[in-house]
């Protein structure tokens, strides 16, 4: 396995000058790092404006770094043949709305070098998988939010890249569609792809990251293994099959000893995530079922 | 979407990365022109051939020379008009749409250089002209090859039947018919006039393209680009100025400033030449595409150097 | 947000006049080339604006010269209906500053005058018959200042030349006609054109008619008889006609000069046709002249009261 990580942001900062006489400014990304390695599903969560989208832009070249450093598998992301390697889902896509379905694939297709019958089997093959074959032929300005987000995934992946980067990807899909795009991720995974996902659904990061970072007021204040978040350190969770209060009392007491009592799991118990969210926000639970909404 | 085994093949190897890749350029144009094709600017063409159709039918009192000048005029100041117009707000169209639609997101996150970007609009934009042109000009050359044949019969139908006091009256007459359909009617000549239209509108194309790149809306790109052009009609006015003796200091800053940063769209307009059949030649020609290029460079090397820079 | 950096708007404004500075001599050059093939458009006079109006003259300035040209032509028709030739020529002087190298306008701008006004002048308009004739005569004077002007910008063109030419052959019309003068510009035509053999014919025809030119004429006509029967040479009815009124002339300045056998026998038919065509050219001036005089009289007749004390007499 390649030991280069599949992004690797040092140190970035982005301040945005803003056009007033007093010279003001903003700091939207403040000296963050983070590695991503190959292969993983890297959950990229925080408020309205806390600099997720900054720093998705600035990997993806669309913006410059006021400081620091992005990598897509070791090349500067600001080069032009590091995006080779990178697919983007933006979120609310647009995308030429006078194309059928079919010539927006190839457009992108053809953007990324891919020409004649490979191009072709291509997009077959994506529109098969997205589910837009009966659509094919009819003009973007015809679809639903979903159809959208469907087609802008398949011109993500058209080139077959090694990072995929997805920007609120099952934002305005029915639940049956989320579910499917949840899959699609999972099995991006197992196809060693690298996935950047940026989503207000709070549910669906938990279930589909390896890693997470949260990113609030520029700064990331959490970042680490899902499951190393999650857990609460302090507390042990004991399971027990068939316990009795006798036992669970006995539990107690064998915590000093040792009791016949099956145990079927001892661990530190789970937080939700969104516990997890307020607590480093500072926001309350109503702000927090906000979000989530 | 498929559940059952999703079928997304591995990476695999990537065509290599090009710097410069001409495919890419043209599959942007190609884009750029469908869109604006189906944006329905050819119906444009119905009231260019309604057009050039009445003005080969109006006027029946003017005499033979000025029906077929006239038939010239209205033709080739419409072709003139609706290339401008393509050049100027086709083009101003491209980009800040774009950007608004996030549409620029998508493509510049693929493995395309911003300066293939503005070539491939720009060629997309010419070669939409290019085809309007052509359109045009196969529909008033007919008009006129039309025209001039029925005038040529009636005249001749004329001659035959009227009696001439003598041989040189006949023989004068023969000629005059002759000077005037020679002279005002289908010659080679007039197509130098529509490739002149043509280069005129690709420099206009490349200004405009500069607007908007840092233009931050549509209307702004084509009333900037609009005054560039009106500018840039009296820019060899400014020229003289700038390279005569007469001027005194700030006039003739004025006159530089305007002679460094506007075209000489004046230089293009050879169109009234053409019409009087003042033939022009193919050296001349050259020096005028060879002028089109010129700006060309100028004006996409100043557009890249700003869109290369602008955040998204 | 303006998002580009100052010194990129830097490299920008340099590009442009690095650009501009690069391109000034190419463009100056091309524009001196444009003038030297005639291609360049004239330049505008402000005063054009008020003639014009101002969208007219927005037109002109945007490119558009010979399309507002032909406009005012055909708002012109108009006028030429109302037989109002003062606007008429006001028109096409128009024309002819937008587009002075379109002959069409010179050589509407003359014959506007020195034909259909002319005309107008003669047959319709007597309210003054004392002043017709100086009216008239300054219609084609009119007419020979536009077609000379004409020929400053078209120097290359035959027509103009030809049709000044047929003015200063035309005695019914121009008190100053003069067959060596009209000899010399279709002389200048011929040069123009030397394909257009009747405009050589016309040259020698003319020079044969101007007194103390005549031996000058004669080679010229030998030569044109000389190059045959057939009916596309220069052998025509009036050079025959011209060789046989001549040859008393030439055979009395030059006895060596004959005239062809074939043509001396034919020279009597020859001479009563011409006289005969002289005798009804007269006649017909006669009648025109005796309608003319019927319609003044029918004129001043219907009109009330005497004419005004200030006529001048003929």
């Amino acid at each position: 396995m390649s030991t280069v990580p599949a992004v690797s942001i040092q140190n970035l900062t982005r301040v945005f000058r803003l056009p007033t006489l007093r010279r003001e400014s903003v700091t939207a990304v403040d000296d963050i790092s983070f590695d991503i390695a190959p292969g993983q599903i890297y959950g990229l969560i925080g408020p309205n404006g806390s600099g997720k989208s900054t720093t998705m832009k600035v990997l993806l070249g669309l913006l410059r770094a006021t400081k620091g450093k992005c990598a897509i598998f070791g090349r500067d992301s600001a080069r032009v043949d590091s995006r080779e390697e990178v697919g983007f889902l933006p979120e609310n896509p647009y995308f030429y709305r006078h194309l059928t379905g079919r010539e927006t694939l190839a457009f992108y297709g053809k953007l990324c070098g891919i020409r004649g019958a490979p191009l072709k089997e291509r997009t077959a093959e994506l529109l098969a998988l997205v589910e837009l074959e009966h659509a094919a032929d009819r003009r973007l300005s015809s679809y639903s939010k979903g159809m959208l987000q469907r087609i802008g995934l398949a011109q993500a992946i058209i080139h077959r890249p090694r990072l995929v980067v997805l920007d609120e990807p099952t934002a305005g899909v029915d639940p049956g569609g989320s579910r499917k795009i949840r899959d699609l991720i999972l099995t991006l995974r197992t196809q060693g792809i690298t996935v950047i996902l940026s989503s207000h659904l709070l549910e669906q990061v938990q279930e589909v990251c390896d890693r997470v970072g949260i990113i609030y007021k520029g700064k990331l204040v959490r970042e680490g293994l899902l499951s190393d978040l999650m857990s609460i350190e302090d507390q042990t969770e004991i399971l027990l099959r068939n316990a009795t209060p006798e036992v669970l009392a006995a539990v107690r007491a064998l915590i000093a000893g040792q009791h016949t009592t099956e145990l079927l799991h001892l661990g530190n118990p789970r937080t939700t995530l969104e516990r997890l969210f307020l607590d480093v926000t500072g926001g309350s639970a109503a702000d927090a079922r906000e979000y989530v909404k | 979407m498929a559940t059952a085994s999703p079928d997304i093949s591995p990476p695999g190897p990537y065509p290599r990365h090009r710097r410069f890749s001409l495919p890419r350029v043209l599959t942007l144009a190609g884009g750029t022109f469908t869109q604006l094709v189906r944006m329905k600017v050819f119906y444009f063409m119905a009231l260019f051939a309604v057009a050039v159709i009445a003005a080969s039918f109006a006027f029946a009192d003017l005499q033979t020379d000025g029906q077929l000048k006239l038939l010239k005029d209205v033709s080739l100041a419409s072709m003139s008009l609706f290339s401008m117009l393509f050049a100027i707000a086709g083009t101003a169209l491209l980009i800040p749409r774009d950007i608004e639609d996030r549409t620029l997101y998508t493509i510049l996150c693929k493995p395309v250089p911003r300066l293939e970007y503005l070539l491939g609009k720009l060629l997309g934009v010419v070669f939409l002209i290019f085809i309007s042109l052509i359109l045009m000009d196969v529909l008033f050359s007919a008009v006129l090859f039309l025209k001039e044949k029925s005038i040529i019969a009636e005249q001749i139908n004329i001659l035959q039947n009227r009696q001439f006091a003598s041989r040189e009256l006949l023989e004068a007459n023969i000629a005059a018919v002759s000077d005037a359909v020679t002279g005002q009617g289908l010659t080679w000549n007039l197509q130098n006039g529509v490739i002149a239209i043509f280069l005129k509108a690709i420099v206009l194309t490349g200004v405009t393209l500069l607007v908007s790149t840092f233009a931050s809306s549509t209307i702004f790109t084509i009333m900037t680009s609009l005054a560039i052009m009106v500018i840039g009609q009296a820019q060899s006015i400014a020229r003289d100025v700038l390279l005569g003796d007469d001027a005194s200091a700030v006039p003739r800053l004025i006159a530089g400033g305007i002679s460094l940063l506007f075209p000489d769209f004046k230089g293009f307009d050879i169109v009234d030449a053409v019409v009087t059949g003042s033939a022009v030649p193919a050296l001349v020609m050259a020096k005028m595409a060879g002028l089109t290029i010129v700006y060309l460079v100028i004006h996409l090397m100043a557009a890249y150097v700003i869109f290369s820079d602008k955040e998204l | 947000m303006n998002t580009v950096r100052p010194r990129k708007w830097l490299m920008a404004a340099l590009i442009l006049l690095v650009g501009g500075i690069a391109r000034l001599p190419l463009e100056h050059a091309f524009s001196k080339e444009l003038q030297t093939h005639r291609l360049a458009e004239e330049k505008i006079n402000l005063s054009l604006r008020d003639e014009l109006g101002q969208s007219f003259f927005i037109a002109v300035i945007g490119g558009f010269r010979s399309l507002v040209a032909s406009i005012v032509e055909v708002e012109n028709l108009d006028s030429w209906q109302e037989q109002n030739w003062a606007k008429v020529d006001a028109a096409y002087s128009l024309c002819t500053r937008l587009q002075p190298r379109e002959y069409h306008y010179w050589d509407f701008r003359a014959w506007m005058s020195s034909h259909n006004a002319f005309d107008y002048y003669l047959y319709e308009d007597m309210t003054r018959p004392g002043l017709q004739p100086w009216i008239r005569q300054n219609l084609v004077d009119h007419a020979i200042k536009v077609l000379k002007e004409g020929m400053e910008h078209l120097p290359d063109d035959y027509r103009l030349p030809r049709s000044l030419a047929m003015l200063m052959a035309d005695f019914d019309k121009n008190r100053d006609a003069n067959h060596f003068e009209a000899s010399q510009w279709y002389y200048k035509a011929w040069e123009l054109r030397p394909s257009l053999r009747f405009l050589r014919r016309n040259y020698i025809y003319n020079l044969a008619r101007s007194p103390g030119h005549e031996i000058e004429a004669w080679p010229l006509l030998m030569e044109m008889y000389n190059s045959g029967p057939d009916p596309t040479s220069d052998r025509t009815a009036t050079g025959m006609t011209l060789l046989v009124q001549l040859y008393p002339k030439v055979k009395a300045a030059l006895p060596e000069t004959t005239l062809p056998p074939e043509l001396a026998a034919k020279a009597p038919q020859i001479l009563a046709r011409e006289n005969a065509r002289l005798d009804r050219e007269v006649q017909q001036r006669q009648r025109q002249a005796d309608q003319l005089k019927e319609l003044e009289a029918t004129i001043l007749k219907n009109r009330q009261g005497s004419p005004p004390a200030d006529s001048p007499q003929r």
